[in-house]
């Protein structure tokens, strides 16, 4: 196997310490700024990806086709963008854990009765702030159980 | 051995630099490109779709890439595949920042070993990127090419513990040295029980 190993100086690496730059700190502050402008919008676009993730989730007997449940990881994805702008405690991390157990789904031929409700009901309160930080920590620690048991039949874990 | 990064230094200048932000939801975009609007990148390309990243990339030099893991069809990693073996100089080379909602150790291997620069997990905060973008600037990585991998390197050396004073130099730092056993070793029974899938009942 032939392996090429190049130093290779990128226009970053040359420009980035230019005279003429600004201060990191204001550029951080800057940011922060610019992505406060667009926090009204990442709210409307998480109520409506909620509604969207509670149409998926609804019945909790059916489970999510596969392009559904690529749909629910997308979702997941697109809120988490919004969290940029938008701080709401503990949602960030609830998303994670959707994220992890919706991951979990699609590497798993089984459904168990009602695995995405919780999840789904978590995210829309948390949302609403109607749960206390410490008390989203241990729903999470649930979460991630489900997530762990779905793992535990996963395709990858039944033909090992 | 790759330096660990120096001291994130007061100024940067990011104002000739040319950004590609690719991410299939809108106001993703908006996130991505805010931010560098925040950093002094004036020049700051937007690509919603992976088709429009690789036309943007064949008519332009881009001196810094955002991309998102999940784009629709396409995956993020791919794009940053096909880039990094497109052999178009100097764009193959470019810094890709990959950024993801799904940061699971194989989706965060996933996005090592298709060539990416760096992985950001969502939700972005100015001050991480801005410290990813400092460290990628400052670090002076090689460029690998074979056959089963092409981006940057992706080794980092670990020397393990500092060996001139006794305990290392911080305080939760342990010895050099190996001690004593602390239990018996595991039989072969129980390493097994580790590795093979155990049946449960529903």
């Amino acid at each position: 196997m032939t392996v090429i190993i190049r130093k290779v100086r990128t226009a970053l690496q040359r420009e980035y310490r230019k005279a003429g730059g600004i201060l990191t700190s204001e550029a951080i502050t800057d940011a922060n700024e610019n992505l406060g402008l667009l926090s009204a919008q990442c709210i409307e676009q998480i109520d409506f990806t909620l509604d969207h993730v509670s149409d998926l989730t609804a019945d909790p007997l059916k489970r999510p086709t596969a392009e559904e449940l690529r749909e629910l990881h997308a979702a997941v994805n697109e809120m988490l963008s919004c969290c940029a702008a938008v701080k709401i405690d503990g949602f960030a991390d609830t998303l994670h854990a959707v994220g992890r157990l919706v991951g979990a789904l699609m590497a798993a031929d089984v459904w168990l009765e009602g695995a995405l409700t919780p999840a789904a009901n978590l995210l829309r309160l948390v949302r609403r702030g109607a749960v206390a930080p410490d008390k989203v920590a241990v729903l999470i620690v649930g979460l991630d159980q489900c997530a762990a048991r779905m793992r535990s039949y996963s395709r990858a874990a039944t033909y090992q | 051995m790759i330096a660990a990064p120096s001291p994130m230094p007061p100024r940067i200048n990011l104002r000739t630099i040319k950004a590609l932000c690719v991410d299939t939801n809108a106001l993703g975009l908006d996130i991505l490109s805010q931010t560098l609007l925040g950093f002094g990148v004036d020049r700051i390309f937007r690509a919603p779709n992976v088709e429009e990243a690789k036309s943007i990339l064949k008519k332009d030099t881009i001196d810094l890439v955002l991309c998102d893991a999940q784009l629709g069809e396409e995956s993020g990693h791919d794009f940053v595949r096909w880039l990094r073996l497109s052999q178009m100089e100097p764009n193959c080379h470019v810094p890709v920042f990959v950024i993801t909602g799904h940061a699971l150790e194989p989706e965060v291997t996933k996005a090592r070993d298709c060539g990416s620069s760096f992985v950001v997990t969502k939700p972005i905060s100015p001050a991480v990127l801005m410290q990813r973008i400092m460290w990628v600037a400052g670090a002076d990585r090689s460029f690998i090419e074979s056959d089963n991998y092409t981006g940057p390197d992706r080794r980092f050396k670990f020397e393990g513990v500092p060996t001139e004073l006794p305990r290392g130099r911080r305080k939760g730092d342990g010895g050099s040295t190996l001690g004593e056993p602390t239990g018996a070793n595991m039989s072969q029974e129980d390493l097994d029980g580790l590795v093979k899938p155990q049946r449960l009942s529903l």
